[in-house]
């Protein structure tokens, strides 16, 4: 089992493999936390050789959800495999699936037994009982940072990312490049088309308000007919309306438009792993806070271990690994500590970037994202 | 007597195995998500189909997919009835060179091919490039988000179906009928439109029918060659079950999709009878 002790040498040995890998690219930084990972795997199994039966009842697996592909694997690499190593609980991970949960919330039948909630998903799943509270007995408190508790004892604020303005360097080599959301409208002094989020209404609607002029401090409650009065104004030069991470890829890397907003960690993958001609505006970029947060499941197979693994998930290590390998940002701030500073300048919850963003408003969401978004979803297709 | 039932007794128990998996996998599924589709706190109404026949998205959404589908099914019968007829013309070497050629994109995964256009379609993509070179644009312009692009992209996934359908097809029409047409004194154009014509219609109907049917239900090459006008049934069934989490919406939606599929079966069934299409004689 992971005590305190092991959790804390667990994250000496990330905090040794950050610092020693500090300033090398993201895949030299991967390929040490492999062998870190497999040094310690071989002890691991010698462990689990000599383990007592009730120490092997300890190894029953842990079950979450992952969107797949590059994704599962970062995460497991972070997240998942130093845990994995120290306890001897393997981390067992389904595809990601928010009416399944529900599904098997509904069924009584739940297979999962942690979860890092997506989006509204957080405190949707709080609301419907679907999550079981944190205890705080096995937790450690205090490795957390306070802003990670947003949603009380029901969940632990996990990696956190922006919506972000990109524009194409190529096109607007100089200064005078699109720095506001009125210049993303601006299609007079800025010509060439332009990428918005189809997947969902938010943070869309929010950036329509700021380009018309709304102040980010007054922007909730959304006024919803002023937001889509100014969406009718840029519609006809979207070229394109991304649903997924790839296709924000894909239209940088194949630059099929000069001006768009993404996920800052996709984006930033694209621009400096594989050198899409693109540059951040952090202005007025849409920071999500704490609602991606790591959540216990109400009924799970096996919940001794999902408490377990919070308490790994939710340190400063484990987050700044992740920072280290997908761009998003730690929420807990004592990720700081353990991050170099140009990696920090890249990250949406530094305080460089924090104070020019704004926070999405899960509350306001929470309530109104049904009817913004059937609305928003008939917008697009009239 | 007793042998007939013998027999029938042993059919039956063949088929267990198909008739267990149709029964879980089909029927009670399809079953659970009709009874969905019909009830409003628990009680039988019909309120989400009068929400569905109210909502312009919805019937917005179903006219883009029967438009996407019809234009589909025809061109794809233009282009591919005189692919097939040579092929079933040729001589044997010639045959399997066209055999390979339409047979190969169709094992290639659609989603590769849909990625493919993807590249080609681009804006700074082979077809932009090749008429920048040739000095027709200056500025290029994307052609994906569009319609032009998703015809594009489902024309060539269902292509090789249909070819394949007709030729099927084709080579059970006895070519000397055609030697005897023309025998009689009738032109090419005649004996075609009379006799290989309305002989190869099993194929026509065949074809047009899996091409329709799947293209009804096409979900990936819409939404990455398409923009958001271009949204069909299976793109609007997910949002509203994994953004939305509208379920008895969703399985409305989808009873109207499985409607579609089986409406056009019975008019098939109904004028041309659908045992042709295992190319039985009526």
């Amino acid at each position: 089992m992971l005590d305190r002790k092991e959790q804390e040498r667990a994250a000496r040995t990330l905090r040794k493999v950050l610092d020693d890998t500090r300033g090398q690219s993201r895949r030299q930084f991967l390929a040490s936390l492999g062998k870190a990972a497999a040094g310690s795997a071989l002890l691991t199994t010698f462990h689990g050789m000599l383990a007592t039966r009730a120490a092997a009842q300890e190894t029953a697996p842990v079950t979450t959800m992952g969107w797949g592909g590059e994704w599962d694997e970062r995460i497991a690499a972070a997240y998942y495999e130093p845990f994995t190593e120290r306890s001897g609980t393997p981390v067992r991970v389904i595809p990601y699936s928010t009416p399944k949960v529900l599904a098997m919330h509904e069924a009584g039948a739940m297979e999962i037994d942690f979860l890092l909630g997506a989006g509204l998903d957080t405190p949707m799943l709080i609301e419907r009982g679907v999550t079981e509270p944190i205890d705080w007995s096995v937790v450690d408190k205090s490795a957390l940072t306070p802003n990670q508790l947003a949603y009380g004892d029901h969940a632990i604020g996990g990696s956190t990312l922006s919506y972000v303005m990109a524009y194409n360097t190529r096109r607007w080599p100089g200064d005078d490049h699109p720095k506001s959301w009125a210049d993303f409208w601006d299609v007079e002094r800025f010509p060439g088309p332009r990428a918005l989020g189809r997947y969902t209404a938010y943070p869309t609607l929010e950036f329509a308000l700021l380009a018309d002029g709304v102040p980010k401090e007054e922007l909730y409650p959304l006024d919803l007919d002023r937001a889509f009065a100014s969406l009718d104004r840029i519609k006809p030069h979207i070229s394109s309306w991304w649903e997924t991470g790839g296709q924000q890829q894909q239209l940088m890397e194949d630059m099929e438009v000069d001006l768009l907003y993404v996920w800052n960690g996709r984006g930033t993958v694209t621009i400096r792993d594989n050198g899409a001609p693109f540059a951040f505006m952090w202005t007025d970029a849409a920071y999500q806070g704490e609602v991606e947060a790591w959540l216990a499941m109400k009924g799970g197979p096996n919940p001794k271990g999902a408490m377990r693994i919070l308490d790994w998930l939710g340190r400063a290590e484990p987050q700044a690994a992740f920072a280290r390998v997908m761009y998003y940002g730690p929420t807990n701030l004592k990720a700081y500590d353990l991050l170099e500073p140009d990696l920090a300048a890249i990250l949406p919850s530094s305080p460089q970037n924090l104070p020019q963003q704004f926070a999405i408003d899960w509350g306001w969401w929470g309530e109104n994202f049904d009817t913004a978004q059937r609305r928003f979803e008939e917008w697009l297709q009239a | 007597m007793t042998g007939r039932r013998e027999e029938r007794w042993i059919v039956f128990a063949l088929l267990l195995p198909a008739l267990v998996l149709y029964g879980a996998c089909f029927i009670w599924p399809t079953g659970v998500l009709l009874s969905r589709s019909v009830t409003e706190a628990g009680e039988l109404s019909l309120v989400n189909y009068r929400e569905l026949l109210e909502t312009p998205l919805y019937l917005g959404v179903i006219w883009t997919t029967l438009r996407i589908s019809v234009v589909t099914t025809v061109v794809c019968l233009v282009i591919g009835y005189p692919v097939a007829m040579l092929m079933e013309r040729a001589g044997p070497r010639a045959r399997i060179l066209l055999l390979l050629a339409v047979t190969v994109p169709y094992w290639l995964d659609y989603i590769v091919r849909t990625y493919s256009w993807m590249v080609l379609l681009g804006r700074y993509g082979f077809v932009n490039q090749v008429l920048m070179w040739l000095g027709l644009v200056d500025v290029p312009y994307s052609h994906l988000s569009s319609e032009l692009a998703v015809l594009v992209g489902t024309i060539q996934v269902m292509l090789p179906l249909m070819i394949l359908a007709l030729f099927a097809a084709m080579t059970r029409i006895d070519r000397t009928l055609m030697d005897a047409a023309a025998a009689h004194g009738a032109s090419a154009w005649r004996a075609f439109r009379t006799v290989y014509l309305p002989l190869s219609m099993p194929g026509v109907i065949a074809g047009a029918l899996l091409t329709f049917v799947n293209t009804v239900g096409f979900y990936i090459t819409p939404a990455l060659l398409g923009g958001p006008r271009q949204t069909m049934i299976s793109q609007s069934i997910e949002t509203l079950a994994a953004k939305l989490f509208d379920w008895p919406m969703a399985a409305t939606v989808s009873v109207v999709l499985l409607v579609i599929s089986l409406a056009i079966l019975v008019v098939f069934n109904r004028f041309f009878g659908l045992e042709r299409l295992a190319g039985g004689d009526r």
